[in-house]
C-alpha cells in the first residue's frame, strides 16, 4: 500500500531517476502523474507513438500504469492491434497473461479511453517484494516490462 | 462565427526516439498550457470554422508570414538571445465534431539557405554527451556552444564573438531519430549561422540526443550578398509523400455509439479470454432473432439476448401497451401506456435507446390462431398475414414463442418446422414455467430414415440415449386434441396472464441461456438432447436439454426430453403436407374449425379408438395456455 502523499513525493524522484537514465519521463498536471513517451516500430513497419502514465489509484491505494498507442496522425490503435502487434501477446497464452488484466477505461485526467493494467493484484505482489525505502521503482520494475517499457538497472 | 484567430500551443519534443525517419512533434491536451517540463517548441493552432475556410486558406502566404518572422529574427540577430524561436510551427485544422472527422496540416518553416549544404558525420559516444545533457536540462537552452579546446559550455549568444568556425561546436537539441543526418532544427540554425557569419563556409554542430548523438561538420557555398529573404519550405508531406493535409477519422474513439459497441464487444470478449476460450461469439453477433410477443417474456428475452451481443431482434405483436404492463414489461414505461403505443414498437424503440447500434424492428401483426374464426371479407388480410409471417420466419435464424395463448403458437410452430428454424417456446403458469426447444424440421435427406428410426426407437429408452434435434417434440406434440380458442367463454381475470412477477425474468433468462448453449454446439441445428440427466459436456457452455420445467412453489427445476409425435397437430408430417399444398387456405380452415387438424393428422381416429375413455391430458398444459 502506498499513501497518496507518499506517491506524490516519490513520483518526483522517480521521474528524476528516469531522466538521469536518459528515459523520456516527465511530470504532468503539476506533478499529479508521470508520463513517458517514445516511438516504436510495429512488425509491419509502421511507426507508432507509445505513451505510458503512472497514476495513483486511491481505491486500491497503489500506482497504476495507464497506456496508449497512437499512429502518427493521432489515431489510437485498436485493442486487438495493441495485444497482437505491440504487446505481442499470443492468443494461446495462459490466463496469467496480462491480456486478461488489461482494461480499456476513461483516463482519470484526460477523460479519453486509455488502457490500464488492473490494480487488483498490485498490493499483494508488492508485499512480497518488501519495499522499505522506495515503492515506485520496484513497482515499476514489475509493471513497466509488462508493456515493454525500459526499466533502469538498479 | 467562432474565433478563427491562432491559438498558441506548446509541443514537447523528445530526444529519446530511435525509430522512424522523422522528428516527432507531439501534441496533447497539455499543449495549450505553457510551462511544460522538458524541451518545448512553440507554435500556433489555427482552427477553421468550416472545411471551406480550411481549403480556402492561402497556404503559401501562411508559410511566408511565419518564415518572414523567423528570417527577421535571423537578420536582427535576436535569435542569439532566443534560439528557441528558430524552430516554430503552426497547424491549420478543421474539426467536424459531429462526425468526429478531422483534417489538419502542419507547417514547420525552414529555409533553403545557404546553398549546397553537405554534411560529414561522426558518431559521439554517449559518455561524452552527459555533460551536454546536464547543461541542456539545467538551462533549457535548445542551442548552445561548446568551446572546442576548453570544452567550456556557453550560451549561443557568445557566437557573435567567435571568429574561427573551428573554435566552437554548436550543440543543438535534436529530436530526430535518424543517425545519418542532422534533424529539422539544424536547418534554421545553419541558415542563421551562415547569415551571421557571412565569411564562414563551414561549422561544427553536435546533434544532441539521449542515445546516438552525432557530430556533423556542415559545409556550404557562400550565399550571394544582397539576396532577399531566402525561399521558405515547411508543409508536412502526408503518408504518401505528397504535400497534402492529413485526414483523421476518430469516430471509433469518440462517437459514443461506437464506444458503446466496443465496450459491449470487449465485455463479451472477457468471457472468451477469461473463461471459455473456444466460445464462438460471432454466433450471437450475427444471429437474427424473431420474438413472437413483446410482453413480459418478449421484453426480457430481448434484453438478455442483447447481453449476449445479439444485434438483430424483431418483435411481432398486435397489441398496445396498457397501464398494467410497464411494471412487468421491462421495455415499456408509463408514457407508452398513456399514449397506447404498440407493444412491438415500444419494445424495439426501447432497445434502440438502450443500445443505439442494435437493429431492432417492430412488426404489428396478428398471428392467425385456430378457433379464432375469420370472416370471408377478411380473407385477403389473412392471406397477407400468413405470407408476411412466413417471410419473417424465413429471414430469421431463431424464433422465440413468447405469446400469451396456446393457440397463437400453432402457426409459428408450423412455420419454424417447415423452414428448419430453431424455435423456443416459453410459457408461464402462476408459479411454473416451461421452456421447450422444438424439434428442428427434417431436412429433405434425413426425412425418411429418421421417421423409420423413430417408430422403432421409441419403444426402448435408455438413460444416456441422445435424441437427435429433429426427433424432439414441439410445444404441441403431447396433445391429443387440437388447440382451440382458449379465451372464449373466459372472464377477464381468466384471460390475463397471472403469474408470479419474477417468473418471467427467470424463464426468459433460462430460454436465452438454452439458446446460448445450443449455438455453441458444433452444428447447432443438430444439437441432440439427452433422454436422461442433462449432459453438461454437450457443449462448451454445458447441456442442451430439450425442456426445462420450473416450479417456483418449491424453487425446483427439472429437465425433460420428449420425442416428437408423428401425428402432432403442429409439427406432424400430415400438417406440413397440408400446409405445403393449401397454404393460407389451410390456415383459414383451421381457424374456422380446429377439428380440421384432428382430421388431417388422424387424431380423430385415435380419439375414436379410445372411445368413451376420458383422456386426462396434462393439467400443467391447460394452465400454461393462459
Amino acid at each position: 500500500m502506498l499513501t497518496e502523499q507518499r506517491f506524490h513525493e516519490e513520483i518526483k524522484s522517480f521521474v528524476e531517476r528516469m531522466v538521469s537514465e536518459k528515459l523520456n519521463w516527465s511530470l504532468c498536471e503539476n506533478g499529479k502523474y508521470a508520463k513517458e513517451s517514445h516511438l516504436e516500430q510495429l512488425p509491419d513497419g509502421r511507426i507508432i507513438s507509445a505513451e505510458a502514465h503512472v497514476i495513483y489509484n486511491s481505491t486500491y491505494q497503489v500506482p497504476v500504469i495507464w497506456f496508449n498507442y497512437f499512429e502518427n496522425n493521432g489515431t489510437p490503435l485498436q485493442f486487438s492491434t495493441v495485444v497482437r502487434d505491440v504487446l505481442q501477446i499470443s492468443e494461446e497464452e495462459s490466463d496469467a497473461s496480462i491480456r486478461t488484466r488489461i482494461s480499456h477505461l476513461e483516463h482519470p485526467f484526460l477523460g479519453v479511453l486509455y488502457f490500464n493494467i488492473h490494480p487488483c493484484n498490485t498490493s499483494g505482489l508488492m508485499k512480497e517484494l518488501k519495499t522499505d525505502d522506495t515503492y515506485l521503482l520496484p513497482w515499476f520494475s514489475v509493471y513497466g516490462p509488462q508493456i515493454r517499457l525500459r526499466v533502469p538497472t538498479f | 462565427m467562432l474565433d478563427e484567430s491562432p491559438r498558441r500551443i506548446y509541443s514537447q519534443l523528445s530526444l529519446c526516439d530511435t525509430v522512424g525517419s522523422s522528428c516527432r512533434l507531439s501534441l496533447s491536451h497539455e499543449s495549450f498550457k505553457p510551462g511544460n517540463a522538458g524541451f518545448v517548441v512553440e507554435g500556433d493552432l489555427i482552427l477553421y470554422n468550416t472545411l471551406e475556410n480550411f481549403k480556402a486558406a492561402d497556404k503559401t502566404e501562411l508559410l511566408i508570414n511565419l518564415a518572414g518572422e523567423i528570417w527577421s529574427l535571423i537578420c536582427s540577430e535576436e535569435w542569439l538571445e532566443n534560439p528557441a524561436a528558430l524552430t516554430q510551427f503552426f497547424i491549420i485544422a478543421f474539426a467536424d465534431l459531429k462526425k468526429f472527422k478531422y483534417i489538419y496540416w502542419t507547417c514547420v518553416p525552414t529555409f533553403v539557405y545557404p546553398a549546397d549544404i553537405k554534411q560529414e558525420i561522426s558518431p559521439l559516444p554517449d559518455s561524452s554527451t552527459d555533460v551536454l545533457f546536464s547543461y541542456h536540462q539545467k538551462t533549457g537552452a535548445p542551442i548552445f556552444l561548446q568551446n572546442s579546446t576548453s570544452s567550456e559550455l556557453l550560451p549561443i549568444s557568445a557566437l557573435s564573438q567567435v571568429q574561427n568556425p573551428d573554435d566552437v561546436r554548436i550543440v543543438v537539441a535534436d529530436p530526430s531519430p535518424v543517425t545519418s543526418a542532422g534533424g529539422w532544427p539544424c536547418r534554421n540554425l545553419l541558415a542563421a549561422v551562415a547569415y551571421l557569419k557571412s565569411t564562414w563556409q563551414h561549422c561544427h554542430v553536435i546533434s544532441l540526443r539521449r542515445s546516438a548523438s552525432i557530430q556533423v561538420k556542415y559545409t556550404w557555398q557562400r550565399p550571394n550578398d544582397g539576396e532577399e529573404g531566402p525561399k521558405p519550405v515547411g508543409w508536412e508531406r502526408n503518408a504518401q509523400g505528397k504535400l497534402l493535409p492529413y485526414y483523421v477519422d476518430l469516430s471509433g474513439q469518440f462517437d459514443p455509439k461506437k464506444l458503446m459497441e466496443q465496450s459491449v464487444d470487449l465485455n463479451l470478449s472477457l468471457i472468451k479470454w477469461r473463461l471459455v476460450p473456444d466460445i464462438k461469439l460471432e454466433r450471437y453477433s450475427q444471429l437474427k432473432v424473431l420474438i413472437f410477443g413483446a410482453g413480459t417474456l418478449g421484453c426480457n428475452i430481448a434484453r438478455t439476448l442483447m447481453g449476449w451481443g445479439v444485434r438483430r431482434i424483431s418483435f411481432i405483436d398486435n397489441s398496445n401497451v396498457s397501464y398494467s404492463n410497464p411494471v412487468r414489461q421491462s421495455l415499456s414505461e408509463f408514457d407508452d401506456a398513456r399514449h397506447a403505443r404498440g407493444k412491438a414498437e415500444t419494445a424495439a424503440a426501447a432497445l434502440k435507446r438502450i443500445f443505439p447500434s442494435i437493429d431492432a424492428v417492430a412488426h404489428r401483426l396478428t398471428v392467425p390462431m385456430p378457433g379464432h374464426t375469420v370472416d370471408e371479407k377478411d380473407e385477403k388480410t389473412l392471406e397477407e398475414e400468413v405470407e408476411k409471417l412466413e417471410q419473417l420466419v424465413k429471414e430469421h435464424d431463431v424464433l422465440f414463442l413468447a405469446l400469451d395463448s396456446r393457440e397463437a403458437r400453432w402457426l409459428p410452430t408450423l412455420l419454424a418446422n417447415k423452414h428448419r428454424k430453431i424455435a423456443i417456446s416459453v410459457a408461464l403458469g402462476f408459479d411454473t414455467y416451461v421452456i421447450i426447444r422444438h424439434g428442428i424440421g427434417f431436412s429433405s435427406t434425413e426425412k425418411k430414415s429418421n421417421l423409420e428410426g423413430s417408430s422403432s426407437g421409441s419403444a426402448q429408452i435408455s438413460a444416456n440415449e441422445k435424441v437427435p434435434y429433429s426427433q424432439l417434440s414441439c410445444y404441441f406434440c403431447s396433445d391429443v386434441t387440437a388447440p382451440g380458442n382458449s379465451t372464449a367463454d373466459r372472464t377477464l381475470d381468466q384471460q390475463c396472464t397471472v403469474s408470479r412477477p419474477g417468473l418471467s425474468m427467470i424463464a426468459s433468462g433460462m430460454a436465452v441461456e438454452l439458446l446460448s448453449s445450443i449455438l455453441q454446439y458444433p452444428e447447432p441445428l443438430e444439437a441432440p438432447a439427452n433422454l436422461g440427466e442433462a449432459d453438461d459436456s454437450a457443449t462448451i457452455l454445458g447441456a442442451v436439454p430439450h425442456q426445462i420445467r420450473g416450479f417456483i412453489g418449491r424453487f425446483q427445476q427439472m429437465t425433460l426430453c420428449v420425442r416428437r409425435f408423428d401425428r402432432c397437430v403442429a409439427c406432424g408430417d400430415a400438417i406440413a403436407q397440408e400446409f405445403h399444398q393449401n397454404g393460407w387456405k389451410f390456415v383459414r380452415d383451421v381457424m374456422n374449425s380446429p377439428s380440421r387438424l384432428e382430421e388431417v393428422t388422424g387424431l380423430d381416429e385415435l380419439q375414436n379408438s379410445v372411445n368413451q375413455v376420458d383422456i386426462d391430458f396434462e393439467d400443467d398444459d391447460s394452465v400454461l395456455s393462459l
